[in-house]
């Protein structure tokens, strides 16, 4: 494992759920504020050892998509946010990913307070399922319709105009 | 420093598409669940209702409409003007044609088209009549009158939702040419709001300081109609330009009374102590030529086009003061120098009738016009005149304008209030 030379930290160590370890430089782990507050927190202690993270919550699959975002977005750090490209990219990013890897990614961001991640996550879901009926909403998320045949028709009559 | 890639770590097949499904429900907790629902369009979250239980109950709980309303802009709300005339054939004098013509930015009314038919009093446009007279947010008031003319009954209704509510029949008999009528709603909390309807039956001319005139007033929360007296500061005396409906600015009913007399009313000073205000309109202003009073962003405005032989001249003031009642010049524009985009033959002029029909709700420099049979959107800033709007291509009719109404969409469309079960001793009481 590297150490660094200097007063301060300059990579860190996170170890994902199924215990993968992922060596990350600090101003890309910097994106995720949990991140950046153990880090923080040793170096107030004025640890000079690289540290180690544990992320009981996200698996490696998960946290290797997390860690690529956030690296993307640290060499952007210093661009205002409305960057085109940048935004182009968190799009085609996004686009790849199945509902299931998205709901893990979003989870992810949540747990790791990534909020611009985050609110990616968010946005793109809602942005692909507006137009859906609920019979594919129900398919892409696994969900299962619980309502009785006339619960289901007492609800589309209350806001009957929203379906057509 | 070297730039670490991930890359090099542990990839499985998480790309690929061949995964097992794994319930949303189980992977995301509420609150994240919520993260994602909230940014639906409201459509979208009503049929989201009835995916699952779990979904019906997050979606139905007041603190998700809340959050929700936070999270939507309400700043450029969509709007709808609902443009309502009458047709009637030069010579025929029995035809006339009652008709609304819709601009919407509302994508429902866009793709769907905006109808009233689900109100009970429809049968057809032709044999009875559903007179729009108020409108406020994205809620409208229309009076369906009975064949005596005579007497009205209101309807509040949301025209999206298709909700809508029959008041009582008001008290007296009047015709609803003579009558203005003012809607305005409150939102007590996202979820609750009240309506008042004002009813002044004979606001005809008033001959002297002092003057009182009855108001009608049904307030939803009241359930019923109440009457008070609201007394005149100045006399004035309405003239033909009189339309029912009124302005609502800053919670205050306005209504042009004649071509030198804005008489102003707030609902809320109610019950004898009421008092209204009569604001002057500039005296620059053509006294013989049609006025249009509206408002754009915070200011409340007037404009006329005044017609030369060689000119047409569109001149916009705005209340600068209600107290003094000080208008300023806004723009003075020539519509010669404008330019009519797509349809360049109409650059000569040559309309029979030409009238500011409303202001754009918070864009300074649109207003909708008409001239003749088309809608035209005039913008000053651009100079340009775009027609948006064709009615009629026939020569051998007439337009008469009745109204203009301006919906306003919210991001969650406002429900109509259920009134109060009143008392069934009270209610035969007050009774006229």
């Amino acid at each position: 494992m590297a150490s660094s030379s200097s007063s301060s930290l300059s990579r860190v160590v996170v170890k994902s759920s199924d215990n993968n370890l992922f060596v990350v430089n600090k101003k890309v782990a910097s994106q995720s504020q949990l991140l950046k507050q153990c880090i923080d927190n040793m170096e107030e202690k004025g640890t000079n050892d690289v540290i180690l993270i544990p992320l009981s919550n996200v698996t490696s699959n998960i946290l290797t998509l997390v860690l690529e975002y956030c690296e993307k977005h640290a060499d952007f750090a210093d661009d205002d946010n409305n960057n085109q490209e940048l935004k182009q990219w968190d799009h085609e990013f996004l686009k790849k990913f199945d509902y299931a890897t998205l709901n893990s990614l979003t989870m992810a961001a949540d747990y790791m307070v990534t909020k611009s991640l985050l609110n990616l996550c968010c946005q793109f879901i809602a942005d692909s399922i507006k137009d859906l009926t609920v019979q594919q909403i129900r398919q892409i998320f696994d969900i299962k319709n619980d309502f009785t045949p006339q619960e289901e028709a007492d609800i589309k009559n209350e806001n009957a105009w929203a379906f057509r | 420093m070297s730039k670490l890639s991930t890359n090099h770590l542990p990839l499985t097949t998480l790309r690929s598409s061949t995964h097992v499904p794994i319930n949303i429900n189980n992977i995301l907790d509420d609150s994240l669940l919520i993260e994602i629902l909230q940014r639906l369009p409201c459509i979208s979250v009503l049929q989201a209702k009835s995916v699952c239980k779990h979904w019906f109950s997050l979606l139905s709980d007041p603190h998700f409409l809340q959050t929700f309303v936070r999270y939507h802009d309400q700043h450029q709300l969509p709007f709808t003007l609902i443009y309502e005339f009458h047709l009637w054939h030069r010579h025929l004098t029995t035809n006339l044609h009652h008709i609304l013509h819709i601009i919407s930015k509302h994508d429902i009314f866009q793709s769907r088209g905006f109808h009233l038919d689900f109100l009970p009093c429809f049968q057809s446009w032709e044999s009875h009549p559903i007179w729009l007279v108020g409108s406020y947010n994205d809620l409208l008031v229309c009076c369906h009158l009975k064949m005596s003319l005579l007497q009205g009954v209101y309807y509040i209704c949301n025209p999206l939702t298709k909700q809508w509510l029959a008041l009582p029949p008001a008290p007296g008999h009047h015709r609803l040419a003579d009558t203005a009528i003012g809607f305005i709603t409150s939102e007590k909390s996202v979820s609750q709001n009240s309506f008042k309807l004002v009813q002044i039956p004979e606001l005809d001319s008033c001959p002297c300081n002092g003057y009182q005139f009855k108001v009608n007033m049904f307030c939803s929360e009241v359930g019923e109609w109440r009457k008070f007296e609201v007394t005149s500061p100045r006399s004035f005396a309405r003239t033909w330009q009189f339309r029912p409906d009124s302005v609502v600015f800053k919670n205050k009913f306005h209504w042009l009374v004649n071509s030198k007399n804005i008489v102003v009313f707030d609902p809320s000073s109610e019950f004898n102590k009421g008092e209204c205000q009569i604001l002057d309109l500039p005296t620059e202003l053509n006294s013989d030529i049609g006025v249009c009073l509206g408002y754009c962003q915070d200011y409340l405005k007037v404009c006329q086009i005044t017609r030369g032989c060689l000119d047409c001249v569109l001149v916009v003031w705005k209340l600068q003061d209600y107290v003094t009642g000080n208008w300023d010049l806004e723009g003075k524009i020539s519509l010669h120098v404008m330019v009519f985009v797509e349809n360049v033959q109409l650059f000569e002029f040559r309309f029979s009738a030409m009238e500011v029909l409303a202001f754009h709700p918070s864009d300074v420099g649109i207003l909708y016009m008409r001239f003749d049979n088309q809608i035209v959107i005039c913008n000053v800033g651009r100079r340009t005149l775009k027609v948006v709007g064709e009615y009629l291509q026939d020569s051998s009719f007439s337009v008469g304008t009745c109204g203009v109404f301006l919906l306003m969409h919210p991001c969650w469309p406002s429900r109509i209030p259920s009134l109060p079960v009143l008392n069934l001793n009270k209610s035969i009481m007050s009774s006229p």
